[in-house]
This record gives structure tokens, sequence and C-alpha cells, in this order.
């Protein structure tokens, strides 16, 4: 297994009120095998969205280094970066957000496939890309407002994969579903990874769901990670005092 | 039990009338739309096509001053006994061409600048906050004056005078707009699938734009109109014979003692039009607002 | 047992759709017994919120009560006019919401606010008021309640916004407490410390609470009862315990089950399909299109039933019963 996210003493510092500096992401290094699901939980100002958004080349960070595939997305070459969409891609969180009300299904899962620059693999249909994520192909003329929320989140990812990218982040992608659809998109997510070989960067607040579905897990808090591991051992047996804490505090099913 | 899924209401207050709508406009709204385009379209095409020239710019001096409902002239004639009909029907085609020239140039030039200072770096915000800051204290008579001098006086003054005022406004609100919108997820998707700014903001800002744009496009025809009517009150604007709302007010004031109806004319057709215009923009708003109107 | 608190009676709300209403929750019927904490859960649409907010007369435009009854503290709420509500919200029923934003004014100090909520109601003044805010404040667990009362609502962190609204919510000592998704937008260690503080208080103030949630865990750790909704009716009504250890109606199993943890690599339960829009709740069992066992007597639609188990139903073929 060779790592092909890795991140190193990454820091992202955001200007607070009056000259202040709030410190986001604090000396946070890790590393992502290939074909890995990896975990990143934490609470919110964690730091968490921050470091995918530097991995995804949406904000800059204040210190340190990321590469993902051998680039470093901050300082690669206007190629490199032009083929870095190609490596990595992003489900969001809010599937009524992440997609422009005006565009028609279609539309939004082809919208990066003219940005691609690798023409040796062959350009996906929309048929391909619907039928991938299990949507039938007459979604392509709708509008999003007319989809569920699960359809959408599925439309998302299919928006992601049309990309054929290696590494796949999915910030909270089930956290604005409903509860009894979750388990559709992530298994949707779980047979695509293995189906695809992808390295999938999962980003939650909910132990339960990275307890059942990640290789490995980092706990952040206050922008550092105070423990990675392997997620049932971490959160049976939390060795961080923070970890112990929020281990505690999920609410739990009796089970029965 | 079988519960039906239609229930009748059990004492409850008829709520208010849902107004009827096609293709999810009001019937109002339609009303007005077609009202307007049917103005303009006759006031173009009797400013501009040569059959009527001669019906506008025809001088009688033995009818002068003929009051409304007079043989062959129902409104009247003026001071060189010029048709006041036909004269207020081609100043509505200048008000209406002048009103659509600003409109169009105004909106794309706001359109590009506010775009560019919300998406395009701070140094493109600086720029054109700077630009719009400039703009914004120069008032569209000043720079109408400055254009009469080099241009000449005349109606394309009057546009470029007026555009290149009434941008500044619409330009912040534009960026303002601009700045919520890139804060939208599917921006930062369209990002990471490596759209370019360019891309982005023809694709996602322009058509999500729109709605604010075409109610306050509205708004600036009715506003270009009333500045035109002043502009040529005050002699910049058109230029005889070309007759505009404005210029035959400012004629009619000359003769106000003698004949009153070439200004209650004129200045009655410029307050219905520019009536109908901001409540056609307000009736607009209403459809594109999703706090008032229903979601489309 | 003592009178209901609440008591929903075949109640439903709907929408003006223009030339009909349509039907938003339908014949819903459940009592809020003194003292107790009810757990309302439903997914979005299931008309939990909406129930939750006709308790205090405060449905939005253009939803009103279509049927059925609705009694406050023993009085028909339809004969309730603006005065009448105004007297029923804060000083018997209040109500706590998911966005501690949208319920304080961020012009105004926390303090001033919950002054203003008790001399909304009582004729006390300024100081006294002041006095009892501040003992309020203490009670939902704001260590220093003097610093905070000054405060504005964005200048607090999201868990002492969401004690704040408490504190005002409950100033009035009122009878019955809504609780809207009250933690849903918290981190889970300060939804812990809130949930723990609220039950507190429940205890402390002899309160009613209804808490609504879309979380089965949270409600599971919280109420003693819970009733179950989808697409705008009950399903399923039982006393927690049972509810979670033996769940008969097959919405409650799938929900539960997707909640549910299972060990790593195991694949993830779900309901499948969506949950359904008002405009196309089907006919008959509403939930019959997402169920794994619909029979055709699902074609008609269920009404509540009062198994043996106790509790309240709306299905066909309850529990795990095998249909041929």
């Amino acid at each position: 297994m060779s790592p092909i996210v890795v991140v190193e003493n990454l820091t992202k510092d955001y200007a607070g009120p009056s000259k202040s500096v709030r410190r986001a992401v604090d000396d946070v290094s890790f590393h992502v095998n290939e074909r890995e699901i990896f975990g990143i939980v934490g609470e919110s100002g964690s730091g968490k969205t921050t470091v995918a958004r530097v991995l995804l080349r949406l904000t800059r960070p204040t210190g340190g280094h990321v590469s993902v595939a051998g680039i470093d997305p901050w300082s690669a070459s206007r190629e490199d970066r032009r083929r870095y969409h190609e490596v990595i891609q992003v489900v969001f969180q809010d599937p009524y957000s992440s997609m422009d009300p005006r565009m028609r299904i279609g539309a939004v899962v082809t919208e990066g496939l003219r940005s691609r620059r690798t023409h040796d693999r062959p350009v996906p249909t929309v048929a391909e890309l619907l039928d991938l994520v299990g949507l039938p192909a007459s979604y392509e003329r709708m509008y999003p407002h007319e989809l569920s929320g699960g359809q959408r989140q599925r439309a998302a990812i299919a928006r992601a994969l049309a990309m054929g990218p290696q590494v796949l982040v999915a910030d909270e992608p089930v956290s604005a579903l409903d509860v009894s659809m979750r388990g559709q998109v992530l298994n949707l997510l779980t047979s695509l990874q293995v189906e695809l070989g992808l390295t999938v960067l999962f980003i939650s607040h909910d132990l339960g769901i990275v307890q059942q579905m990640c290789n490995r897990v980092a706990v952040m808090h206050n922008g550092r990670i105070v423990e990675t591991g392997d997620p049932v051992k971490t959160f049976e047996n939390p060795s961080d005092p923070y970890t112990q804490r929020l281990v505690a505090s999920v609410p739990r099913i009796p089970v029965s | 039990m079988v519960t039906s899924l239609v229930i009748a209401p059990v004492d409850v207050p008829e709520s208010r009338r849902h107004k009827k709508r096609i293709g999810g406009i009001t019937i109002p709204t339609w009303i007005g739309v077609g009202l307007l385009a049917l103005c303009a379209l006759l006031g173009l095409v009797v400013l501009l096509a040569p059959p009527f020239r001669n019906l506008w710019t025809a001088q009688d001096l033995r009818a002068t001053f003929l009051p409304p409902l007079s043989s062959g002239h129902p409104f009247g004639t003026d001071n060189l006994g010029r048709d006041l009909m036909w004269r207020t029907l081609a100043g509505l085609g200048v008000s209406v061409a002048v009103g659509l020239g600003v409109a169009f140039l105004a909106v794309t030039l706001g359109l590009m600048v506010g775009i560019v200072g919300g998406y395009f770096g701070r140094a493109a915000d600086v720029t054109s906050n700077i630009v719009i800051d400039v703009t914004w204290a120069f008032p569209a008579i000043l720079l109408a004056v400055v254009f009469a001098g080099w241009l000449g006086p005349g109606l394309l003054t009057v546009v470029l005078a007026l555009a290149l005022t009434e941008w500044a406004g619409f330009s912040r609100i534009i960026r303002g707009e601009v700045l919520s919108l890139r804060e939208r997820d599917y921006v930062s998707a369209a990002r990471v699938l490596g759209r370019n700014k360019v891309a982005i903001s023809l694709r996602h800002f322009v058509p999500n734009l729109l709605p604010v744009t075409l109610v306050l496009a509205v708004y600036f025809v009715a506003g270009a109109i009333v500045a035109e009517a002043g502009l040529s009150f005050l002699g910049i604007g058109a230029q005889p014979p070309t007759p505009s709302l404005g210029s035959t007010l400012a004629q009619g004031r000359d003769y106000l003692t003698r004949t009153w109806w070439p200004v209650i004319l004129a200045g009655g057709v410029l307050t219905l039009t520019v009536l109908l215009l901001n409540s056609v923009s307000d009736q607009l708003r209403e459809h594109f607002d999703p706090r008032i109107g229903r979601r489309r | 047992m003592s009178a209901p608190v609440i008591e929903f009676k075949n109640f439903s709300l709907g929408r003006d759709i223009g030339t009909s209403w349509e039907p938003l929750v339908t014949d819903m019927t459940l009592q809020l017994q003194p003292g107790e904490i009810l757990g309302l859960v439903g997914e979005s649409g299931s008309g939990k919120s909406l129930s939750a907010l006709s308790c205090l007369g405060l449905l939005p435009a253009k939803v009103r009560p279509l049927g059925g009854q609705l009694n406050i503290l023993g009085r028909d709420s339809s004969t309730f006019g603006d005065e009448e509500w105004r007297e029923v919200r804060g000083a018997q029923v209040s109500m706590i919401f998911q966005d501690p934003m949208t319920s304080l004014d961020p012009c105004f100090t926390v303090g001033s606010q919950i002054v203003e909520a008790i001399r909304a109601h009582e004729d006390t003044s300024a100081k006294e008021a002041q006095g009892r805010a501040l003992e309020m404040l203490r009670l939902v667990g704001i260590t220093d309640p003097e610093q905070r009362f000054g405060a504005f609502p964005h200048e607090l962190s999201g868990g002492l916004r969401q004690r704040a609204m408490i504190a005002a919510a409950l100033v009035m000592k009122p009878t019955v407490l809504v609780a809207d998704e009250p933690t849903t937008a918290l981190d889970v260690t300060t939804q812990a410390a809130i949930i723990e503080q609220v039950v507190q208080l429940q205890q402390q103030l002899g309160m009613t609470v209804l808490w609504i949630s879309h979380d089965l865990g949270v409600v599971a750790n919280l109420a003693d009862r819970v009733a179950v909704m989808y697409a705008g009716e009950l399903v399923e009504v039982a006393d927690t315990k049972r509810l979670f250890a033996d769940p008969q109606h097959p919405y409650t199993m799938g929900l539960i089950n997707s909640a549910r943890v299972r060990s790593a690599g195991e694949p993830f339960d779900f309901i499948s399909g969506s949950v359904p829009e008002p405009s196309t709740w089907p006919e008959g069992c509403r939930f019959a299109p997402r169920c794994s066992r619909p029979t055709s007597v699902c074609q008609e639609h269920p009404a509540m039933t009062q198994p043996d188990s106790g509790g309240s139903l709306r299905c066909f073929h309850p529990g795990m019963a095998v249909v041929s």
C-alpha cells in the first residue's frame, strides 16, 4: 500500500476580528493509502472541512504541504494543475446547494467533462454516468429541485466520477439526507469505491457511519488531529480525552 | 376506515384568492407587459417608418394651436401647426429607444463590472470599486453637457451620458449578489471540476443573476425615459425636428399662456408610461422573489 | 391518569393551494400526559414540526387546521383568538427551535429579551424581572449569568445561545415545553449537555415536554414515550423501551435499522425509495410503496388501532407477522 494523499504540517489561519488570527488547521499531518476509505471525524470548527478544501485547491494553506497522486496543487505546474481535476473530486454535504438550480441534471453531471485533459479513457455519456449511480437515464432532462435529496446526492457522485478521479472527497455526504435514505447513498459510495478502486476521504461527524465504513480514522479537535487509528478500536477504546468525551456524547439506540 | 386524501375544509375562512397564472406569470403582469410592448411598437414604428415621418414633421402655419378634437388632429396642433398626436407617438418612440438603449448598455456594463469586481480577485475589486465610486460622484447631467460639447447635443449624447452613469449602482448590486453566489457549493464544485472563472461566470452567475437584472432593467428604462425628457427639456437631448416628450414639454412651456394641451399631453403620456413600467417591474420582482411569489 | 395537557383528536392540517387544500397532517390523535417527555420522530415532510407549531398557534401562512380538535390545557384551541394565543404562548406552552437566532432578536441583549418575556405576561418591576432572568440563566447552566445577561446573541457560542433561548422559553415556568429539533444544529458534545440540562429542568419544574427530532438516538435517551410520524400521520406510538425493543410498524423498524450502527464492513440499512411529497401520498397505506411486505389489503388506508401490547399503531400487518 502506498500513500496517495499526503498532508504534511498543514496550517491554515483565518483573519479574525481586529487583526487577530484564528488557526483553523494547526500542524496537521496524515496520509491516505491507495484504495483506502479514510475518515476524518470532528465537530464543527474542528478544521476537518478546511483540510478537504486545501486538498481540493479551494482554500490556500498558510503553511505545510499537501499532495495527491504526487501533485502538490499549490505549487504544481499549469499542466499538472489542469490534470489535478482528474485526480481528486468532491461530493458536498448539501445536495440542495451543490447544484445550480437552473441547470438540468444532464448538464450538471457533464459539467466537468470539458476540462478533462487526458483522452486515453473514453468520455462517459450522461446515460452511463446516471446508470453508474443508479439513476434512470430519463433524469437527464430533470432539474435538481425535481429530485429527492438522495437522488441529488447520487447525481453529485456521478458529476464527480465523470472526471475519472482516483481520490474522492466526501464532505458529510449524507448528513443533509433523511435517516432512512442515508444507507442507499453510503452503500453506493462503498460499492463504487470497490468497483472503481477509489480512495475515499470521508469527512463526517457521525462516528457510527465512520466506524462501519472506514478503514482508518483521524479525530480532529480545534484544528489538530488528536487521534488516528482503526475506527472500531479508536471508538471502543479511545486514548485521547477529547475522543473519549466525543464517544460518550453520541446518542445511541438501545440494542434489542 | 378509508380517509380520502382530499379533505373538505371545516370552518376555514376563505383565504385570499389565488391569482390565475399563465406560464407562471400573473394576468396583470401579462397585461402590463402587453401594453408596454404595444406602446413601444407603436412609438418606434411612427418614429422610424418613413411613411409616418411626414405626419409628425408636416407644418401648417395656418392651423397653429388647434385645440384637441379638431378635425384631422385629435390631439390638436402645436405652434407650428404640427399634429400633436403623431408628435406624441413619435416622442414615445424616442423615449422607448432611449430607454432600451440606456438599459441595455447600463445592464451589460454593470453585469460585467459587477461580476469582475465580485469574482476576479482583490485587485479587480478595488479597481472596479474606485471606478464605481467616481462614476457615482458624477451627475448624469454634467456628463451630458460634456458629451454635448464633444459629440453635439442629440439622442446619442443622452444615451451615452445616462448609460455611463446609471450602470454604477446596478454594478454594486450585482457585485453583492456575486459575493453571495460565489460561496455556493455548486460554484466550489465547478472549481473542483476545473472550470475557469469566465466559464463559471457565464454558466452559473449570469443565469442566476437574470431575475434581478431583468427587474432592474425595467426600472432603468423608466428612469432613462424621465431623464431623457429632462435633458431634452434642457435642450441637450432630441434636436428639432425629432420630437421627444421632453422637447414637446419645453416648447409647450413657451406658449403655456396660450395653450395648455401640448404640456398636458406630453406630460401625461410620460407619466403613464413610467407608471406602467414601474408597476411591471414591481410585478416581475414579486414573481422572481421566492419569499413573495411562487418558487419556479 | 390525569387529564392530558395537550390533546390532538383526529386533528388535521392543510395548506391552501388555491383550488383546494393539500393535507399536510391527517387524523392525528395523540395525548401529551402531564409530566412526561414525549418524543415525536419523523423525517422531512412528516408533519412533525407543523403539529408542534399548532400547539402555539404559530402555523405558517396558508396552513390551517382542517378538521379534528386540538385541546390545550383542556381548552379547544379553535376558539382561541389572538388574545388567547398570546396568553397561551410563553406562559402555558413555550417553544424552543433548532436555530436560536430565529427566536432571539439580534438587536437586543439576551437579558433584555428574557426580561421582556416576563413583563409581557406579568406586571412586575424591571428590577424584579431582571433578578428572575438572572436566576433562569443560572438554572439553564450558564456559569456567569451577570456577564451573559448583557451579551448580544451573536456574541455567544451555539451552545450558550441555545441555553439562553431555553432560559427565555422557561422563565414563565410554562406547563408544556415544545422543543423542535433544538440540538440538531449543535455538536454532539454540546447536544449531550443540552439534553441533560432539559431533562434536569423538566424534573425540577415538573414540565411536560414534546421533543421533536429526526434522530432516534436522541429520543431513545430522553423520552418516556415515542410517537413516530410518516407522511403526515402517526404510524406508531409506544413507550420508548417497547418501541426500540419491539417495533411494530415496518417504518419504525426500518428507521431504527437505518440509524443503528453495524459491524465494520457491513452494508448500511435503509428504506428503499424516498419520503413522498404530500401531493404524492398514496390513497392507501402511505408507507406501502416503501414497505418490504405490502399486501393487497394495504391498498386501503389503515386506521390507528390500539394493540394489546399497548400504545397505538397504524398497520395491517404489525410486528414480524409473516403474511402470505
